[in-house]
């Protein structure tokens, strides 16, 4: 689960993103053309208004929404000339998620939560108990393993979410509002992490946030505004 | 853990909505498996019927006697090989609810005929001797507490005995049957017994016989003997109507008219009903479950995956409570026997019924649970994300 | 205080944001209402055809032990006796006794649809036709003549039985009888088929009659004749009342329909009201915040539980309404099958009655009712600070 300075991977290269949504009967502009490139092994702040854009971008880079025109490639992967499978196969090897609601499953223990993007990952039932053990030590909840969400705070939800998230070790982890339903000091525990994930494990670290405090733990913040960029600022 | 614990967890999640589905569709099983077995049961005395055997009754109708002269007639048509006489009785044991067959027959013929009607050795000779003897069924036996030796009253409804005194018959045999076609719940008395008494006891009643039963010799052609002897009467005083055992029982079930067909509907309906139940139940849960199956492609999960985790939840949950229900179906069909004991005589709930309705459960649950599947398929990941839980 | 209620519009509004759930469990409810409704009418119709016809003035004479005239035999002198010696039997203008000495038997006929089944036909005799007066009603050709082989047909069997219609020819043993009329009769009487019975008694070489059918003159008491004749010794009889008779005739089928109907109703009912619960308990669910904030707003628990109540009570009401209407559309159709008391064919008709319908609304709405009870009172037994945290 590391990666040398010299094969780092992650590299995200936006050229020309268009995106618009039918709302009712009018149609809604998301992306108006968004070039961006992104360094592998950063974490990248997205800021900026409600419906400046940001989560959608973060969606089409997740591949879980697809774009109306423009390429998106991470490393050498064109992930807009993939089908609906091919995509779900690639963000299961590179890609994890952190919400802003968690999201864990209420059903699963911790330990299962963890475990359950590893089943796509071809591991022996031993493997994939230890790798998601593996990935709640480094989020500090190895002690919580078998608790339920509903018996975890908001914080160690989040962490879990975060071990969730690099459990199968992927290139890039996408965050959205990862700190938006956490009080200061779980906030900053959580960005803390997010940053270590990058500076120790190599991850790309993309986080749509509203949270000023954020750019602080970012190398590099994105602005946008009414879908296009309005600014780059590194850290 | 696999995605087997997600299915479980999930479906223990909602204990109580799962169960009053899972129940719904146990009812429903149920309530199939009864009518369903009632057809068959009535059925099977068609299907198992004896080849060698044809009934002789009137044209005109089958409770008009035919002459007594008719049983040597008969006995030279060429094929036949026995000829037993049968009436029936139409007695009322204590109130008309008691309601059960009696027939009053050649008995060696008829045990001869019937070889499905079992007793011992002792049993016949005991009925053989005795003129006011009868045999009775196992599950008659049984309902109304008979032993062997023990008299039955019966009052004559259509053969009345002077001043409405009751008929009396000592039980000499107890028998089974190793056929559906013979139920268990028959009174036999002898023919002898039932003429004399009209004849010297001063009984009043039709004074012919009602239906012969004959035995064909082996090698006959049922088309044709039934044919042959229909044409032997034809000109005679009465002309007759001969059928098939096969088609004789046939005749009681077209009787019934349209209830097997309203029984279906019914039970068509029940199965539909329930179907509305187990699809409001799978889209309640669907609604619930947007946000997860979005995670689950978030994941990279397949979005098929999220639709089939649903559909397999659904039939999962069908097929225990259809399997409750087909298990308390199997388990009362000795107490539905009994119930029904006169009504439906032999009632019995076959394998076949019990795979039917399995196959029935399941068909339910994966239609119960397709709706929501496809309407899980064609939902977009952002959009589940964004649900309300 | 007073009860704080929550308006009308609430559960209304509730129903229609969660329509297809509603739908669903309102369609259920539907299903057992029409399959509960179906029996009933049959039986209603059973009812009407049989039970709920008869004359009071008129006498039924049957042998003493029959339970119905396929089981009596009278012979012929005995009908002589009955119908010169009876006082209690009315006489017309000349003086002639208002009875007759009918015959009774099932003929085993073809089905215009396939198979074979037991149409009763009764040998009448003239003052048969004058008893029963204007009930009669001979709705295309001609009544039959007395002393030709010919038979009247009841309307229901024209459609049913091969060899029925008018003009055709129905063959009896060696008999041959041609159909000259269809007759319409408001009770039983228009399963049957009518012809002289001393034809038919020569067609069938039976000169045995059923029973006796007489007018009574007013102020005869039928139980005191029945007690008179029960230990006659020239003529022992069982004596009923026409519409008692017909009552003893239906006793089975009709206590079958009625518990069948209940039998298989009630159980699809339970099964339709689980469906109901389902559905309610997903409506509280999902609206716990809105719960918190009715209480934090002051409304109390009854208010809350009944309003919730309501909502499963209207989709019982709406289960109703479309179960209905799935059946009403069967009023009037006209079925047959064998009643096992006589062994023979009995046509009549579904009926829907302004009393079943009521029944079936009611049972709809105790099934809406009792499904949602559990999830009303789980609702109104929410904690306001439990229900507001809630996500």
């Amino acid at each position: 689960m590391s990666s040398s300075s010299q094969d780092r991977r992650g590299r995200i290269s936006i050229a020309g993103v268009r995106k618009s949504y039918t709302r009712g009967t009018e149609e809604v502009t998301v992306l108006s053309g968004v070039d961006l490139e992104i360094e592998a092994g950063r974490v990248v702040a997205l800021m900026g208004p409600s419906g400046s854009g940001k989560s959608t971008l973060l969606n089409l880079i997740g591949g879980l929404d697809v774009a109306d025109e423009g390429r998106i490639t991470v490393d050498d992967t064109v992930i807009t000339a993939l089908r609906a499978d091919e995509l779900a196969a690639w963000r299961s090897r590179h890609v994890g998620f952190v919400f802003q609601s968690f999201n864990l499953i209420p059903v699963l223990t911790a330990q299962e939560n963890v475990e359950l993007p590893l089943l796509l990952q071809p591991l022996s039932k031993a493997q994939r108990k230890e790798q998601a053990r593996y990935a709640l030590e480094i989020v500090g909840l190895a002690d919580r393993a078998g608790h339920r969400p509903g018996q975890l705070s908001g914080g160690q939800e989040q962490r879990v979410a975060i071990a969730r998230a690099i459990a199968s070790d992927p290139t890039l982890i996408l965050a959205d509002e990862p700190t938006g339903d956490l009080d200061r000091t779980n906030a900053d525990a959580v960005l803390q992490m997010l940053r270590r994930l990058a500076d120790e494990l190599g991850k790309t670290v993309l986080m749509v946030t509203h949270d000023n405090a954020a750019s602080a733990f970012a190398h590099q913040t994105v602005h946008l505004d009414k879908g296009a960029l309005a600014g780059v600022a590194h850290a | 853990m696999s995605l087997f614990t997600l299915l479980r967890r999930n479906l223990l999640r909602h204990k109580l909505r799962n169960a009053l589905t899972a129940l719904a569709v146990a009812v429903a099983l149920f309530l199939f498996c009864f009518l369903y077995s009632v057809i068959t049961t009535l059925k099977s005395a068609v299907t198992s019927s004896s080849a060698d055997r044809v009934v002789v009754q009137s044209a005109v109708s089958l409770f008009m006697d035919l002459p007594k002269t008719y049983t040597a007639k008969l006995a030279d048509v060429e094929g036949v090989e026995s000829v037993a006489r049968w009436n029936w009785f139409g007695g009322v044991y204590r109130d008309p609810s008691n309601f059960f067959a009696q027939f009053a027959v050649d008995p060696e013929i008829f045990l001869a005929q019937f070889k499905e009607c079992v007793i011992t050795p002792e049993e016949r000779a005991a009925w053989l001797a005795d003129r006011r003897g009868c045999l009775i069924g196992r599950a008659l036996a049984r309902k109304f507490g008979w032993k062997i030796g023990d008299t039955i009253p019966l009052i004559g409804t259509i053969y009345t005995r002077p001043e409405g005194a009751a008929w009396e018959f000592t039980v000499r045999g107890i028998y089974s049957s190793s056929k559906t076609n013979l139920d268990e719940s028959t009174l036999w008395f002898q023919y002898e017994f039932l003429d004399e008494s009209i004849v010297n006891g001063g009984v009043q009643g039709p004074k012919g016989v009602g239906v012969f039963y004959v035995k064909t010799k082996p090698g006959t052609s049922l088309a044709e003997i039934t044919q042959r002897i229909d044409a032997r009467f034809e000109g005679d005083e009465q002309r007759t109507l001969t059928q098939t055992e096969a088609a004789f029982q046939a005749g009681f079930i077209t009787m019934l008219g349209s209830v097997p067909a309203f029984l279906s509907g019914i039970g068509g309906a029940v199965l539909f009903a329930i179907l509305f139940s187990v699809v409001n139940t799978m889209m309640i849960t669907s609604r619930e479950r947007t946000k997860e199956l979005g995670v689950l492609q978030a994941l990279g999960f397949r979005r098929a995956i999220g639709a089939r985790l649903l559909l397999f939840e659904s039939m999962l949950l069908c097929g225990l409570g259809g399997l409750a229900g087909l298990a308390l179906g199997a388990s009362t069909e000795g107490t539905f026997r009994e119930m029904f004991g006169t009504q439906i005589p032999g009632y019995t709930v076959e394998p076949l019924t019990l795979v039917i309705g399995v196959a029935i459960a399941l068909a339910v649950g994966a239609a119960g649970g397709l709706f929501p599947a496809l309407q899980a398929r064609g939902l977009r990941v952002a959009d589940a994300l964004r649900a309300e839980a | 205080m007073a009860l704080k209620l929550l308006p009308l519009a609430y559960p209304l509004r509730s129903l229609r944001v969660r329509w297809t759930s509603s739908a669903y469990s309102a369609i259920g409810i539907a299903l057992s209402v029409a399959v509960f409704s179906a029996i009933l009418s049959l039986r209603a119709g059973f009812q009407e055809a049989f039970s709920e016809t008869g004359r009071e003035d008129v006498a039924i004479y049957l042998r003493p032990g029959a339970t119905s005239e396929g089981e009596s035999g009278i012979r012929k002198e005995q009908i002589e006796l009955l119908k010169k010696g009876r006082p209690e039997i009315a006489t017309d203008a000349d003086g002639v006794p208002l009875a007759a000495g009918e015959s009774y038997l099932a003929l085993n006929l073809a089905r215009l649809d396939g198979g074979t089944t037991n149409v009763p036909i009764r040998g009448i005799e003239p003052m048969s036709l004058k008893v029963h007066g204007a009930d009669l009603r001979v709705v295309e050709g001609r009544p039959i003549s007395f002393g030709a082989d010919e038979v009247m047909v009841g309307r229901p069997l024209a459609n049913r039985i091969r060899d029925c219609r008018l003009g055709d020819t129905l063959q009896i043993n060696y008999g041959k009888f041609r159909v000259v009329g269809i007759f319409d009769h408001g009770g039983a009487y228009t399963s049957e088929i009518w012809v002289d019975a001393d034809r038919l008694a020569g067609a069938v070489k039976r000169e045995v009659r059923q029973r006796v059918m007489a007018q009574m003159k007013p102020g005869v008491s039928i139980e005191t004749v029945a007690q008179e004749l029960e230990g006659d010794k020239q003529t022992p009889m069982k004596v009923l009342g026409e519409r008692a008779y017909f009552a003893s005739q239906t006793g089975a089928l009709g206590s079958t329909l009625l518990v069948l109907g209940l039998l298989i109703g009630g159980i699809m009912g339970i099964a339709a009201m689980l469906g109901a619960t389902n559905t309610m308990l997903a409506s509280v669910g999902s609206r716990t915040r809105e719960v918190g904030i009715l209480l934090s707003l002051g409304f109390g628990r009854l208010a809350i539980f009944l309003s919730f109540l309501l909502e499963s009570a209207l989709i019982g009401l709406a289960g109703a309404a479309v179960g209905l209407l799935l059946v009403v559309p069967l009023n009037g159709i006209e079925t047959g099958t064998t009643n096992f008391q006589t062994f023979t064919e009995a046509t009549f008709a579904f009926r829907i009655t302004p009393g079943l319908l009521l029944d079936a609304t009611i049972f709809a709405v105790v099934l809406g009712l009792i499904g949602g009870a559990a999830p009303a009172w789980k609702a109104a037994r929410m904690l306001p600070t439990q229900a507001l945290r809630r996500q």
